[in-house]
């Protein structure tokens, strides 16, 4: 076949699958806006353990003790929150029990990388396991005494 | 390094397009990584996503997964598709053609991302898009101009071919094997000028940022350049070379009292005794260069 028949094969494809994509895309809603809106913390789990003593006194109780919550969070920055309320204009309003704080969000990657950033340029990166209209999962490194990876678990 | 094509490529060829090419690759991948969490130069693992994601009913993510990996193709395929449909009209430019393209890309990155990017979703998604084009292309154009030998984007197949390789030359027969010996070397160098690259990505980010990929556009831009300046430097120092080496000017042959005065003498037998005799002789400077 001549290259000048080819052309609008080639171009034909291209639209195609330009239009198709755009379509879809269309009909999916992204991560960005179904962050959006009130989220309630609900557990702290840990999906990985380091020590065979770790796994046993985790299965004892599901979620982590308020202590080792505590200690946990003094690494990091939204420890103390328990209501987590996304704005479209990019801001995060963390409500504590004693704290109100307003950082930014952002997403990363293809939508899968949380980045919070703090007054002080502090940034935290986080895991957006899973989001639905109902559930959001989120998991980060820890490298404390209990190491492993914990997951954030929210609902609306 | 772009000049050749397919077989007529050296090692030495293959050598230099591989090593800066996997540089390059490697520092556009951590970038990538740095700035958007997401890798640009290999679409292996995004398989294995599209997979995870399809299972999980995550459709967002399964489109932008599609997405990325389509545009490597539409990379690779451009690129090949231009080496291939427009060699007739010169045979580096159908090779520097995709290069050019990936520099254009890289640099739209670069220029974008220091002076308008607001870190949305939709920024960084088009963003990553771009560099998976761009490594399409340059994935597209080490692999179709060197006959599917040189691949520098990823080093999966490297290492395997790597491990193959190192095993064979634990048997001497295979030590020996020229051609053997040498895929090896081409596959070592792409490794560790990926790795080189990656590292230097790695330091230079937090100084540069989004400047990074200036960087990369002017190591594209040698790899463009090389055989332009390596033929003009040869033609240089072929004509200087010529010009040392030519011959002096062909002198009048020196002939003795006797033989100029039967040249001034008319011919009797119809033959000339001079020429008679210069032609039993070795064919003279002049000739062998008309023959050649």
């Amino acid at each position: 076949m001549k290259i000048k028949s080819m052309w609008p094969v080639c171009v034909l494809l291209i639209l195609v699958t330009l239009v198709g994509f755009a379509w879809a895309k269309s009909h999916v809603s992204g991560p960005e806006q179904m962050i959006v809106g009130t989220w309630s913390e609900q557990s702290w789990e840990y999906e990985k353990v380091s020590t065979p003593a770790d796994k046993q006194r985790l299965k004892d109780r599901d979620t982590i003790a308020q202590s080792v919550k505590d200690q946990l969070g003094k690494h990091l920055m939204i420890h103390s929150a328990e209501t987590w309320k996304f704005h479209p204009d990019g801001t995060l309003t963390l409500e504590g029990p004693h704290t109100v704080k307003v950082i930014r969000w952002k997403l990363k990657g293809r939508g899968h990388i949380l980045e919070l950033e703090h007054r002080d340029h502090t940034v935290e990166h986080y895991n957006l396991t899973a989001l639905t209209n109902e559930q959001m999962i989120l998991n980060f490194d820890s490298d404390m005494q209990v190491k492993g990876i914990a997951k954030l678990t929210f609902h609306r | 390094m772009l000049r050749r094509y397919s077989h007529r490529r050296t090692l030495n060829d293959n050598l230099r397009l591989g090593t800066l090419m996997a540089f390059i690759a490697g520092m556009v991948n951590v970038a990538s990584f740095l700035i958007f969490f997401s890798f640009s130069s290999n679409v292996t693992g995004y398989f294995a996503i599209f997979a995870a994601e399809m299972t999980k009913g995550d459709y967002y993510q399964v489109l932008m997964v599609i997405g990325w990996i389509f545009l490597f193709f539409a990379g690779s395929f451009t690129s090949n598709f231009i080496v291939i449909h427009f060699r007739r009209r010169g045979q580096y430019t159908a090779h520097a053609v995709p290069v050019i393209l990936e520099m254009g890309c890289l640099l739209i990155v670069g220029l974008y991302g220091q002076f308008v990017y607001q870190e949305t979703l939709r920024e960084t998604e088009v963003l990553l898009a771009i560099m998976f084009f761009a490594m399409g292309l340059q994935n597209g154009l080490t692999a179709g101009i060197s006959n599917f030998a040189v691949k520098t984007t990823h080093l999966t197949g490297a290492t395997t071919d790597l491990g193959i390789l190192l095993s064979m030359f634990t048997k001497e027969k295979f030590r020996n094997n020229t051609e053997l010996v040498n895929k090896a070397k081409l596959i070592a160098s792409t490794f560790f000028a990926f790795i080189t690259g990656a590292l230097t990505a790695g330091l230079i980010y937090p100084g540069l940022q989004f400047g990074i990929f200036y960087v990369v556009c002017i190591l594209l831009m040698l790899v463009v350049l090389y055989d332009v300046i390596y033929v003009g430097l040869l033609r240089l120092v072929l004509t200087l070379g010529t010009k040392r080496l030519s011959p002096t000017p062909p002198s009048i042959p020196h002939r003795t009292t006797a033989q100029r005065r039967a040249l001034t003498k008319p011919f009797v037998s119809g033959k000339d005794p001079a020429h008679e005799k210069a032609s039993a002789g070795p064919p003279s400077r002049c000739e062998e260069t008309t023959v050649r």
